[in-house]
This record gives C-alpha cells, structure tokens and sequence, in this order.
C-alpha cells in the first residue's frame, strides 16, 4: 500500500510532504513521487499523518472492563503485598476491553500497560497493541519496565488494612531495600534461594528494565533519585509531573526520563496545575519528556490529546510536542526501534488526520493503521457498553 | 468578542466593574490601559455545574456539598457548603472561568440548592450572582449507591423516579394548603424549608437540576411533564440517542454536558458522545459544557468545547457553550456570558480562539473590571 501526498510529521520534530509504502505491516520507504507496483494507493493530500500515539503508563485493557461481576477489574493491582515486583501485567490484561475503547479514533496505536500506583512496588509493565482480543499476540514488548510508586495512593492501600507502609520513611525504606537485595542477589549461586522478586528488580539494577515511579511531588523525586543513585545501571523514569518546574534540573540526564500525566482531578493539592511552562523550559535543556493521560485508574482516551495541546500551549511548537506523544514514549518503553515514529524498517501504526491535531480542535482522524491494517476509519461508531 | 461574533480591532471601557463602552479609538482620563492588539478578548468562562469552594482541595476528603443522610435534602443550600477563600477558585480563575455554577453534589434524589458565584471578589455576598440559580437533583448510580446499603429507599432507579414525584406532590399539597389558608397564619400549613424550596420549581422560577445519564434523561423529563417545571439534564452522556425527545421538550431549559476523561464503562458511561452537541444546537436545544470540578479539572472546559468542534460545532458556537449559552440556563445571563455594555466586566485577553486553536492561552482574567490573574 501507498499513502501519497501527505504531510507527515515525523514524531522526531521534522514535517515534510511525501509518500509512505508499506509492506508487511511495515515502512518499507518514504519519499516524494514513489512508484505503485498496482498496490493499493491511498491519496492523502491536504492530509497530516502522524505517528501513532503511545499511551505510556495506562490501565487500558484493565479498567472499563464492563464483563467482571465487580465493574472495575483491579487487576493489575496484587495489593496483597506492598513487593511485588514478579507480577507480569500481561496477566491482567483484556484485548476485548481495550478495543473497546477505540483508542485509536484518538489516534492511539500503542499503550504502556502498568500495575496501579497502590504499591511500592506493583509489577513488570507491556506495550500493547489497541486493537485485538489475545493480550499473548497483542503485546509488543513484556517486561518493558518495572512500575513503582511512593505516591499516597500506597499509604492509603495499606493503612486501610493495617499494614505498612505507612509512612513516606516507610516506603522509602522498602524500596531501597529491594534494591539493595536484589543487587547482592545472584541466582546463579547454588546456595543462593531462588526468588522471584529478587529476579525482577535484579533486571532494573541491570538495566535491562527501567524502573518507573509514580510520585506526587518534586520532592519524591528527589528521594528517589537520592535512593537509586548508588545503583549506576538503573534508568529511571519518573512518573506524573505534578509540582515539577523549572528549577528541577536534576532531572536532566542521559539515565532519566519524566512521563507527565494529565491531572484529571483538582482536588488533589500535590498535582494541583501541572507546571507546563516550567516543563517546557526543562525539555528545552534536555530533559526528555513523555505524556501520558493518566498514571492511576480512570483516565478517558481522550486525555492523552489534551495533555499534549496543554503542552503546546507551554511548548509552542507543536512538532516539538509530537516526539511526547510517540518517540520519546516508545524509547522510554524500550520500543523505540520499533515503533513511535514515522521512518524506514518500523511498525506501520500510522494516523491519517484531516489536520494537525495538535495545532486545532478541529483535526479529525480519518483513518487509523497498525501494522498496516486499517482498524479504524472516520463514521465508525464508538462502540457502547450497554 | 461578544455574542453577535468577532469585532476586529475593538476597544472596551470598563468603570465600576461594569463594560462602560465597546467601540474603537475609546479613551477615558485616568484608566488603566491593557493592550490586546492582535489578541483575542473573550467574555470570561461560565462553567453551568461545578462544586468549586465545596470539596476540599486542601488534601481531606470533605465534601461539604453532599449531605448523605437522607435521599431528599431540598432544604439545603450550597452558599453555607463553600468556603469562599478555597484556592479552588484563584486556579480556575487562571483558566479563565469566571462565573461558576456552584451545586450541591448528587448523593442524594433532591440536593438542595445550587447557585452562580464569581471566581474572585471581596465578600461571598457581592461573589455571589444569583441563589438560587436552580434546585439540584440527581438521578442514576450516586443516590442509589448511597442508600442502597443503608437499607432505604432509593435502592433502584424504581425508587429514585418515586422519591423525586413524592417530593414534588408534596410540594404541591404544601403550595395549596398555603394558597388555601390565604394569608391566614392559623391555617397555614408547618412552615417546611424543604417545601419552600422546592416551590420556585414549580412556579417554574428556578429549574430542577439533574444529573441525569442516558435513559434516565427521559424519566426527567416524563417528569417534568408530569408536574409541569423546567429541567436542566447535566452529564447528559448519550444524549445522542434521544434527539427528538431532547429537542421537542417543553421542559428542557439547557443540557450541560460532561465532564469526559473516563473509559466507556458499563451503565451510566457506557456512550460517550461529543457530536450530540452540534446536532443539539443545530436543533435549537441550549447547550453547554462543565467541569463537576474539583472533581474533574478545570482545563476540560475549554477541552470539552474543543472536542464538540472535533464533532461538528463551529468553534464560535463552541465559544457560546462555555460563555452565553452556560449563563442563560443558570439564569445569570442578564450580568455575564457576553461583552455588551452593562454587563458585569469579566474578561479573558486570549492568544487565539481557545475552542479552535490548541495554542491559544490565557493571558489575564479580569473580573468585575480588575485584573485576578495575569500571565
């Protein structure tokens, strides 16, 4: 297939008119003028095409899930137990309840999957597809990080049930403590007792997963940056945003990232108005930012979108906005080779809209491709829970 | 821009909190000047249903805005519910909403009293436009999973549609024993603030206010038929499988649609439907978008309006739901929702039309003709 003449932006900060092939559910070649071999062409003229947006920290898939008897599957959340780093989220994961949602008439492709922020640690992250119904072929990458939190949403769990951690020391304490364990843990050891848990965060130690925070406030980051720093391998990847501005510089650095999520809700005085124009002067020194709609629970497909135009209004220029919502999210995930932006070899999750969504209310998206299949065109109706 | 649309190049006077005169080459010894060259003046925002000042945003979990001890709270009022220094109102200020329809929350079948409140000002007396602006009810999941597990009625939607008709036959008897007793303290019926609320609903003054979703819409207004007062349907998520019912109601003063930010979800969201706002313009129905804020940010405002454009609207007709049609359906629009000499000067000096252009950022709010918050 050939989409010819539209504008594409990148997701890396460049727009240009061109044409895409796709072949095998991937970008075989962009250019201007490329020749059909009589595959299908599709003419995009006066068109955006953008990269599919990736939802990095999401519970898609899990929230919404209308069949359980109790209506809000918290299955991604084990709080059983504040540690549980060897939970995988591909568990918890339904294709059904995710298509059902038609991300990607928002122009969503690609979803980060993560455990609730309920504990310190909550399990192993995916990237999924949108759009299926077995989470065993949708998913692109398992083990793509592994989720923590120090927000009060842990407090909260664990002193309704009379168990710690209970205190911002407490959380702290646990954490560092995992880290430490799992540094001098070696499987390999004949006399050394297997553990699971060890395993896991042995792999962020490593650096073979990341390992996310979702924390409330600078100051949790800063703690936790204070408690990660003796481990050199670990890349870090801050999760929320709420009361980070511009003289956070610490967090600039080749070993972190910060994913900003859309703060739903006001009521909440520790994410009370994200900072965008101090985020801004941040990702302008080089902190790489991803957005995201919401880290806990009960964000809308919508949110995603309005995090991003919230951005732009900081930010300016909508191209440098993009790269938040594709390439930065899928190197954050580990998926960067593979997805999140528009370039030879990768995926074919492709976003045709009527204009730059990220410039007007007005953009539409016409139609949506992953892997090259067409999932979704402009008219299809929202599906309905009844 | 007011409500006939754009004026280019345009001047506003304000003295005395009020707009004093709109038109070009303006002067007046002694005033301020703001330069707006190549910006975009905008009346301020009006958010038609909001519990700003109400639940707590200082991190406790108060709800002064839901009495959940008895399904029918009529007698309640949301002036004595919200504190008028929450620093809920400074932030949505900064978003450019300056007038906000403060309610009671939807715990219960009838909530009480809902009012109009500037975003900024001295007193809570001179913030306060209008109370009541309308009686606030709520149908659906929220009161009946507050009193389903306290073993009373209402437990189902059965019970909730009882609930609200007893109410207003109550009401009824109560406004006739009154009518009756003509004047005579002997024979007047026990004075009940509960009944008196409710009785500028009937004499269709203030309208009923309800959260209502889907299907539940139509038992609102099959009600309000049956007693002959106005509605206002808020949340209103599927609205767009009932055109002609929405549209042909004698009954519906405006429908306020949101907030969205959720997944669709069995029940109550299970339809999410941005494009029922065009159509419902096209056909005549008064529209409007709100925050429910604390509880859902104030940015979604604008969010909101933006996504009807997505579905449909034109971007000045979008304005109008976050601007004049909000404060015609919470009755304020006689001080607020347009730029007309007269009117209260509340004002937003924008980069770009913020329902078309994501670009487009406040730079100051201007509230009874002072500036509340600046870039």
């Amino acid at each position: 297939m050939i989409i010819k003449n539209g504008m594409i932006h990148d997701g890396c900060g460049r727009a240009y008119a061109a044409d895409i092939r796709i072949k095998d559910g991937l970008i075989a070649a962009i250019g201007k003028g490329l020749k059909d071999d009589g595959e299908q062409a599709v003419d995009a003229q006066g068109r955006d095409i953008l990269p599919g947006f990736i939802d990095p920290v999401s519970h898609w898939g899990i929230n919404g899930n209308g069949t359980e008897i109790r209506p809000m599957g918290d299955d991604n959340d084990e709080k059983s137990d504040p540690i549980v780093p060897n939970m995988n989220v591909v568990y918890a994961f339904n294709g059904r309840a995710v298509t059902l949602q038609q991300l990607y008439a928002y122009g969503i492709t690609a979803i980060g999957v993560a455990p609730t922020n309920n504990e310190v640690m909550g399990g192993r992250m995916g990237v999924f597809e949108v759009e299926g119904t077995n989470p065993l072929k949708m998913v692109i990458r398992e083990d793509a990080g592994l989720k923590a939190s120090v927000t009060k949403q842990v407090k909260k769990t664990f002193a309704a049930r009379g168990a710690a951690p209970q205190t911002d020391m407490k959380i702290f304490q646990m954490l560092s403590e995992q880290l430490r364990l799992a540094k001098e843990y070696d499987p390999k050891d004949k006399k050394v007792k297997r553990d699971e848990k060890l395993a896991s965060v042995k792999a962020v130690i490593d650096g073979r997963m990341p390992l996310f925070v979702a924390c409330d406030s600078a100051s949790d980051i800063q703690h936790v940056i204070a408690i990660t720093k003796p481990y050199r391998g670990i890349k870090l990847v801050l999760v929320n945003g709420g009361g980070v501005g511009a003289a956070d510089t610490y967090l600039i650095g080749k070993d972190k990232a910060l994913i900003v999520c859309f703060n739903e809700c006001d009521a909440d005085p520790d994410t009370y108005g994200t900072d965008y124009d101090g985020l801004a002067a941040l990702a302008g020194q080089g902190l790489k930012i991803g957005l995201a709609a919401v880290s806990s629970g009960f964000g809308g497909r919508e949110d995603l979108l309005w995090n991003a135009m919230d951005m732009v209004k900081a930010m300016g220029d909508p191209e440098k906005v993009l790269p938040m919502l594709t390439a930065n999210n899928a190197d954050i995930l580990g998926v960067g080779d593979r997805l999140g932006r528009i370039a030879v070899g990768l995926r074919a999750d492709l976003v045709v809209w009527s204009a730059n969504p990220l410039t007007t209310f007005k953009a539409q998206v016409e139609t949506t491709y992953i892997k090259g299949r067409q999932v979704y065109r402009k008219g299809d109706a929202m599906r309905c829970y009844l | 821009m007011d409500r006939k649309g754009v004026l280019p190049g345009t001047d506003v006077l304000t003295d005395g909190g009020r707009i004093a005169a709109i038109g070009t080459g303006l002067s007046a010894q002694g005033a301020e000047v703001i330069d707006a060259t190549g910006r975009y003046v905008l009346p301020g925002f009006v958010d038609a249903h909001s519990h700003v000042g109400g639940f707590s945003t200082t991190g406790s979990e108060d709800e002064d805005l839901n009495e959940i001890t008895n399904p029918v709270t009529a007698e309640l009022d949301a002036y004595y519910g919200i504190d008028p220094k929450s620093a809920a109102f400074p932030h949505i200020a900064k978003f450019g909403i300056t007038t906000s329809c403060v309610t009671p929350g939807s715990a219960n079948v009838i909530c009480g009293w809902a009012l109009a409140i500037k975003s900024a000002g001295d007193s809570l007396d001179s913030r306060v436009i209008k109370d009541p602006v309308a009686l606030k009810a709520a149908m659906g999941i929220n009161p009946k999973g507050c009193y389903i597990g306290k073993n009373m009625m209402p437990s189902s939607r059965m019970g909730i549609a009882e609930v609200m008709r007893e109410y207003f036959m109550k009401v009824k008897e109560y406004m006739e024993a009154k009518d009756k007793a003509k004047g005579d303290a002997k024979k007047m019926p026990k004075y009940d603030l509960a009944m008196e609320h409710g009785i500028p609903v009937l004499q269709r003054k203030i309208p009923l206010k309800v959260h209502s979703y889907q299907h539940d819409m139509m038992t609102v207004l099959r009600i309000a038929d049956e007693f002959g007062f106005d509605v206002t349907l808020d949340h209103a998520l599927g609205a767009s499988d009932f055109y002609d019912e929405l549209s042909s109601s004698k009954h519906l003063r405006g429908l306020i649609y949101g907030p969205v930010g959720s997944p669709v979800l069995p029940g109550e969201l299970c339809k999410i439907d941005f494009e029922c706002l065009a159509e419902l313009d096209r056909r005549g129905v008064l529209t409007a978008c709100m925050t429910d804020g604390p509880i859902t940010n104030c940015h979604v405002l604008v969010d909101e309006a933006g996504e009807a454009v997505r579905h449909g609207m034109d971007p000045m007709r979008a304005l109008a739901m976050i601007t004049i049609n909000a404060a015609r359906i919470i009755m304020c629009d006689r001080r607020v929702g347009s730029l007309k000499v007269g009117k209260d000067a509340d004002m937003l000096i924008y980069t770009g039309l913020p329902t078309r252009d994501a670009a487009a950022r406040n730079l100051a709010t201007i509230i009874d003709g002072k500036v509340v918050w600046q870039a």
